[in-house]
């Protein structure tokens, strides 16, 4: 159901051009990362601290499709964070959390990750 | 299921698979390992330490991953060397504001001198800490009003 409901979504902003290619919700609390919830996800890889790669099941059409992601720092107290794609190909995305205050990669304790792909 | 890589330069990687798939679980192996010259699998399902605090000082062997301590005694020793900078840092007013004023300004210079000192101080301190645990709550004594 809630798959259906933000292809819906996304189908009327886009024109029905454009779906979630695949997307991910996850949480970082204890020793390694938890998916909680996914679709087209194949594997996420715990690179260190603050840097994931998400795998795809099935590879988007393009390397530069867009990717959004979200993170929750509230629970680090990463008081000026921000997220980036470190590193993005067709099959998997490299994601960054980087900690302003603190200089370095930090775990944020919840992030969000989609990509968009055309149909 | 999560699969434990070790990497050529010792560090750690876990691999959480969404997909109970075997195809796709071999391709996501096989792509790390080509991706990380050296890497080798060490084992799956392994026990991991509880939280992430020494999360890049961990290391991996068939019985689990744990912390290594060597690695975590040079990260919480930097640790206190940024804290002592920036206590340093907030005293530098302080020590302006005595000069100008004829404050006692040896007082306070005694005061900085022993927080320059105070990775030397604990550095042995460090050493005989054998527990992850007990390495994350050590605080030295500042001996500053900081």
């Amino acid at each position: 159901m809630r798959r259906r409901n933000i292809g819906s979504v996304m189908g009327q902003h886009l024109g029905f051009r454009q779906r979630f290619w695949g997307w991910a919700q996850v949480t970082i609390t204890t020793g390694t990362p938890a998916i909680d919830d996914s679709h087209n996800v194949s594997s996420l890889t715990d690179n260190a601290a603050g840097d994931i790669t998400v795998t795809w099941r099935a590879a988007a059409r393009s390397a530069n499709a867009p990717v959004a992601l979200l993170s929750d720092a509230t629970a680090t107290a990463a008081t000026r964070a921000f997220h980036t794609l470190h590193a993005q190909v067709a099959g998997s995305a490299r994601c960054a959390f980087f900690n302003y205050s603190a200089a370095a990669l930090f775990d944020p304790a919840r992030f969000y990750i989609a990509i968009l792909d055309t149909y | 299921m999560y699969r434990t890589f070790k990497r050529a330069d010792g560090s750690v990687a876990v691999m959480i698979f969404a997909t109970a798939d075997p195809k796709l679980i071999t391709r996501d192996t096989e792509n790390f390992l080509a991706g990380h010259g050296g890497a080798v699998v060490v084992g799956d399902d392994l026990p991991l330490p509880k939280d992430r605090r020494w999360r890049n000082q961990w290391t991996a062997d068939e019985r689990g991953v744990f912390v290594d301590m060597a690695k975590a005694r040079v990260k919480r020793l930097d640790e206190i060397r940024t804290e002592r900078d920036a206590r340093l840092d907030a005293s530098d007013k302080e020590m302006l504001r005595a000069q100008e004023t004829g404050g006692d300004t040896r007082a306070l210079a005694a005061r900085r001198q022993k927080l320059r000192d105070v990775p030397q101080v604990v550095g042995p301190q460090i050493d005989r800490i054998g527990d992850p645990d007990a390495l994350a709550a050590f605080e030295p004594e500042w001996g500053d009003a900081a």
